[in-house]
């Protein structure tokens, strides 16, 4: 399982996590997760998406990479 | 409430329309054989009254006024198809997510939406993780509560401020079945 959590000053975390077969597909996933949150948006709890990095964790909470959402507006 | 999708060649499928306790599926059956160009699946558990297609057809050619409702009714949902649409191309998640909250709420007349964050995704045409992130967003803002299998609307009129336009244009359009008999 990994989990995508979102993180500035704020935290937006990913209770359940999804079942994907690698860090390769966690990593496809994050981006289609971050294309779908900014599009057509200006950022999230008031905050631009430019402050917001989303933490991907695996089951044992390690964090395996992040991506800056200013990256997908 | 019952959810009218499109499936893609991959299983993928997005949701058209919702009908609730205001409307029927199936209705455009009334007219004669017609084509299906969805599939229509019970999203939400409650009472529903069933009418065989040949039956009722029988009822529409003798009823002018029933025949009336069911053309004003499709065009309302071909309105809403059309409005969703727009909304999945235009809008952002965030305002989707309320938008549709609201309309399962209109549809069951209740705040509390049993449904999963998975279903809802498919319905959103969005990746769970994606539906689980906003919906936190909106738990943090107090206009929702969700455990799991079950979302609740805590303030509407949150939900309303998020929500695109296009919410009101489909409350406008949807007709509730109702018929003026002499």
């Amino acid at each position: 399982m990994y989990y995508f959590h979102l993180s500035n000053d704020d935290k937006v975390t990913d209770v359940d996590g999804t079942d994907l077969a690698n860090v390769a597909a966690a990593r496809i996933h994050a981006i289609r997760v971050a294309r779908e949150l900014t599009f057509k948006s200006e950022g999230l709890l008031d905050h631009s998406w430019a402050v917001w990095r989303m933490l991907v964790h695996d089951d044992g909470g390690i964090e395996l990479f992040s991506l800056p959402l200013s990256d997908f507006e | 409430m019952i959810s009218l999708l499109v499936a893609g060649r991959n299983g993928d499928v997005v949701e058209t329309g919702i009908v609730g306790r205001e409307g029927a599926a199936g209705l455009h059956s009334g007219l004669g054989e017609r084509r299906s160009y969805n599939r229509a699946i019970i999203q939400i558990p409650g009472h529903f009254a069933v009418i065989s297609a040949a039956h009722f057809e029988r009822a529409v050619s003798n009823s002018p006024p029933l025949r009336d409702l069911i053309v004003r009714y499709v065009e309302s949902r071909w309105a809403e198809a059309q409005q969703i649409a727009a909304c999945n191309a235009l809008h952002s998640g965030t305002a989707r997510l309320c938008r549709w909250l609201l309309q399962a709420a209109d549809c069951t007349g209740s705040d509390h939406v049993p449904l999963t964050q998975e279903y809802l995704a498919d319905m959103l045409g969005m990746r769970r993780t994606t539906v689980t992130l906003l919906a936190q967003e909106l738990q943090k803002r107090q206009a929702i509560r969700y455990t799991r299998g079950r979302i609740t609307l805590l303030d509407r009129n949150m939900l309303e401020a998020g929500a695109c336009d296009c919410y009101e244009a489909i409350k406008r359009e949807n007709h509730p079945l109702r018929i003026e008999v002499d």
